[in-house]
């Protein structure tokens, strides 16, 4: 049938070659093996495999079958012989390379293993390559029928595996563990060496389904496992000594250090899949086992401000699963003795002193806000820990103590507020006022009792306003929108709608001006108006009645024609209370120029009548002036201490007959001097009734959400109706459960509410 | 730099070159240069191959230098233990032409692309064997391959039984 040639050979013709080639390979690889000689060895095998006849060619084709029908297979491949004796050669080759071994000991058993080893695997890929012929065909055919039977060079693998290896696996584990714990205690090894013989390890794992895989159970089995006993034992012993003698401080550095260290000796020559649960044994011998140890020392390293160890303590711990619970409480309860005591010590002072209060609880708060962010990553459990904390300290500490008043917190940053946003001799710039603004905001957030800031914000603002003393109208801009977006809209329309009636004031006056100009009428005066809407600004009507000096008059009554022609059906209230002007003085010697007095317009009332008469006495002023007793008084004594009125008799109060003069020795340093100052009283009086506003504010928002809610409901028991109050309430402020009572019963009486009958403590919707 | 040409010296001592690339093109002949020396110095032995043979696979080499790389398939067996018949279409026209030779011919080259391991040579000419067995009978086969007929009646009775064959297949 072949026109080829071919050879045929028997086994005994073919093998000693073969044997000899396999051989040089193995033992001479370097020495190299020759084109020629390498066909000549492919060839003989190659040769053999085709030309052998198997023993019988009976229709079943010499093949075991368990159905009738058998697998008709074709060809019968020869190679059962062959295989045979190579693996016998390589058997015999094993042995002669244990005997040697069993000499040897620790890193030399290792460096023999490695040299051996390295040199076998190179040779058996050659020879693999040889044997091609039989790989592809007998080997492979068999195999596929599922019997144990490998290509060359897995061959090679399983007999080293299971004839050299499996003697020495012990010792070699155990002389790889020596260098490691070596290594360990600090002295230098071969890493190469144990990289080497690792792999080898690894290489030696074979699937069993599929020979030509490797997989780990060589490695895990003889070496991981060993290895990971061995690391816990070494670990657990040396935290166990060094905690004893060092600080808890240096002991982290140290478990830092062992852990890095563990890392870099995987990927030296550990396997990449020990990674994992190497880390995890030594997290769990080195960190969770004296977890407690490391817990009694965290509250020291914050008193101590020790940031570099509180960072290495949060990093240790958070890779363990419940490492971090305990810090968390310690850090809240820390913060707030600190926040306490940072009030405390300035208390007397601050109560007093906006800047210094605000100062005090944001040096607090920025302090331990750094810390959390930077030293413990910004973990959500301790940033709630500190909002915890911020919240008690902010809200309740030795300045609300002091003021007997849970609201002096918030009283106290609307007037920091107020500084801020004020005119003054020194305003900083204006990034530094961003960033001045956005920390009032930071405590804002705290504080809960928004509605207390709300009023007195606005009542300060109102001032600003109107006095014109803002610092920036930007400014004030950026505020209320600051305020808005933490707050939402309703909170600050009121705010919002005093601004605008600003700018609306400003029209209102230009068109005003350019009419008067039209009709070509004088005032008399230099006259600005602003008009506000009453139910936007905090602002009460006059105590007292007032009649308006004549100077005056003109400009008032023009301006009332022209804004009822404006807006026909608003009605106007003049609040003289808070108006001023400016007055030039001729009477006087010691500036003929004048002195520009700036005056409150009941102190102008009161002087202007000293144009007609030269001396008065106080009951006769308040005929002309109408003004009431108090705010006669008040005024006549701002005008005695401003020095513009002499007194007669000299006495601290001021009675009806008291005789009133100008005073013509008047001096003053300045040209213009301003005399509309605000007595210390007046101040007083004015908190008070600002926390009494704030108290009836309460009673009607507490009112109108229990109906809202009842309304939804219709039907609800007690212990519910007030704890959704409280809820829908939280926002703005916390309203004492007593208050809530009462103003239910305060529903009930103006039924809105009734009490369900039979039934204890039910309420329920009055349409 | 390795040099752009083999030396092979034939079983009918004739030398020929060819170029590495089409040489590689021989899995047989891609190991035994990685793993040896001296390829270039000396003519290579390819003692189970004629001069006639080789030119025709080099042949068959050249014009198919470009195509990609052969992909190893796992073969496995169905259910029944049976492999399942390929398709042995040949589609290259090329191929259809270089098949259509002497059977003695095409099977010298099977038998040089199996020594050699040309993949895609061997399964071409496999796939033309295979279509020349395809719908003969025994007897037909024995003629077209001049195979000689040294089966006893009984072994053949045996035969037809175990494939439920009737004597009429022959």
């Amino acid at each position: 049938m072949s026109g080829q040639q071919q050879k045929r050979v028997t086994l005994d013709e073919v093998w000693p070659p073969l044997e000899a080639g396999v051989y040089h390979l193995v033992t001479n690889l370097n020495q190299g093996l020759s084109a020629k000689k390498w066909m000549d060895l492919y060839t003989s095998v190659y040769n053999y495999c085709t030309t052998s006849r198997p023993a019988n060619t009976s229709a079943t084709s010499g093949r075991p079958n368990n159905n009738n029908k058998t697998a008709q297979t074709g060809a019968n491949f020869v190679g059962q012989e062959l295989y045979t004796r190579l693996k016998d050669f390589l058997s015999n080759y094993m042995k002669a390379l244990l005997k040697v071994a069993e000499t040897k000991v620790d890193e030399g058993l290792l460096h023999y293993y490695h040299v051996e080893w390295t040199r076998y695997v190179t040779a058996m890929k050659y020879v693999s390559n040889i044997f091609q012929y039989l790989n592809r065909h007998w080997i492979k055919r068999e195999s596929d029928d599922g019997k144990a039977v490998f290509d060359v060079r897995t061959l090679s693998l399983v007999i080293w595996r299971e004839n050299l290896f499996s003697h020495l696996k012990t010792r070699l584990t155990q002389a790889l563990l020596v260098l490691i714990e070596k290594e360990r205690n600090g002295e230098q090894i071969d890493t190469n060496l144990v990289d080497g013989v690792v792999e080898a390890y690894v290489s030696l794992g074979l699937n069993k389904e599929k020979p030509k895989e490797t997989i780990l159970d060589v490695y895990k089995k003889e070496f991981e496992d060993p290895f990971f006993a061995a690391t816990e034992q070494y670990y657990s012993m040396e935290s166990a000594n060094f905690i004893n003698v060092n600080t808890v401080a240096d002991y982290m550095k140290k478990v830092e250090a062992r852990l890095e260290e563990e890392l870099n000796r995987v990927r030296q020559y550990l396997h990449s899949s020990s990674e994992q649960e190497l880390i995890a044994k030594c997290d769990k011998v080195l960190i969770e086992k004296h977890q407690n140890t490391l817990w009694d020392e965290f509250q020291k390293l914050l008193e101590d401000d020790k940031v570099e160890d509180l960072t290495r303590m949060y990093n240790l711990l958070s890779r363990t699963a419940k490492g971090l619970d305990p810090l968390r409480n310690i850090l809240e309860k820390h913060v707030q003795t600190i926040g306490s005591q940072t009030v405390e010590a300035a208390a007397s002072a601050a109560i007093n002193d906006p800047k210094l209060y605000v100062d005090s609880l944001l040096k607090v708060y920025k302090k331990y806000n750094d810390l959390v962010s930077t030293a413990f990553r910004s973990d959500n459990g301790f940033v709630a820990s500190l909002d915890k904390a911020c919240r008690r300290f902010i809200n309740d500490n030795a300045v609300c103590k002091a003021a007997k008043s849970a609201s002096k917190s918030p009283e106290l940053l609307a007037r920091y507020t107020d500084l801020l946003l004020k005119k003054s001799a020194k305003n900083p710039e204006e990034q530094e006022m961003e960033q001045l603004l956005t920390d009032v905001m930071v405590v804002f957030k705290y504080i809960e009792d928004k509605d207390v800031f709300q009023t007195f914000y606005s009542k300060m603002l109102a001032k600003r306003l109107i006095h014109a003393t803002s610092a920036s109208e930007d400014l004030e801009g950026v505020m209320i929108g600051k305020l808005k977006s933490t707050c939402g809209y309703e909170y600050t329309s009121k705010l919002q709608r005093m601004f605008t009636d600003m700018s609306l004031s400003r029209d209102l006056l230009d068109r005003f001006k350019t009419t008067i100009e039209e009709k070509q009428t004088n005032l008399g005066v230099d006259f600005s108006i602003l008009v506000l809407a009453t139910g936007s600004w905090p602002l009460q009507p006059p105590s007292t009645n007032f009649t308006v000096p004549k100077e005056l008059q003109t400009c008032e009554q023009l301006f009332l024609k022209f804004y009822s022609a404006q807006h026909n059906g608003r009605k106007l209230n003049w609040l003289h209370q808070l108006s001023k002007g400016e007055m030039k003085t001729s009477y006087l010697t010691s500036n003929k120029a004048g002195y520009t007095l700036q005056a409150s317009t009941y102190q102008m009332g009161v002087l202007l009548q000293f144009n007609q008469e030269e001396s008065m006495t106080a009951e006769h002023i308040g005929i002309t002036t109408q003004l009431t007793d108090s705010a006669l008084r008040t005024t006549l004594l701002s005008l005695v201490k401003a020095k513009v009125l002499n007194v007669e008799p000299e006495e601290e109060e001021i009675e009806k007959h008291h005789k009133f003069t100008l005073n013509l020795e008047y001096k003053n340093k300045r040209a213009k001097v301003n005399i509309n100052v605000p007595v210390p009283q007046q101040v007083k009086e004015e908190n008070d009734s600002t926390h009494k506003t704030v108290e009836e504010d309460r009673k009607w928002a507490i009112q109108a959400a229990a109906v809202r809610i009842m309304k939804m409901r219709k039907r609800l028991n007690h212990a519910n109706l007030i704890s959704e109050v409280v809820v829908q309430l939280q926002a703005r402020f916390k309203p004492s459960i007593t208050l809530i009572k009462k103003c239910i019963d305060i529903l009930i009486e103006k039924e809105y509410l009734e009490r369900v009958e039979g039934q204890k403590d039910m309420y329920s919707y009055m349409a | 730099m390795a040099s752009e040409s083999i030396s092979v010296t034939t079983s009918d001592d004739q030398t020929i070159q060819l170029s590495r690339k089409h040489a590689q093109m021989s899995q047989t002949i891609n190991s035994m240069l990685e793993d040896s020396v001296g390829a270039d110095q000396e003519a290579i032995p390819l003692p189970n191959v004629s001069s006639e043979v080789l030119k025709k696979v080099i042949d068959w080499c050249t014009h198919h230098e470009n195509d990609p790389a052969p992909v190893e398939k796992v073969k496995k067996l169905n259910k029944k233990r049976e492999y399942k018949a390929k398709n042995s279409t040949i589609s290259d026209e090329w191929d259809k032409n270089f098949v259509n030779a002497e059977l003695r011919v095409i099977v010298d080259i099977l038998l040089a692309a199996n020594y050699l391991d040309v993949k895609g040579l061997f399964e071409l000419m496999c796939k033309h064997i295979a279509n020349e067995l395809k719908g003969k009978t025994p007897d037909q086969i024995r003629e077209r391959f001049g195979i000689q007929d040294d089966l006893t009646e009984e072994d053949k009775a045996a035969m037809r039984k175990a494939w439920g064959a009737t004597k009429n297949d022959s």
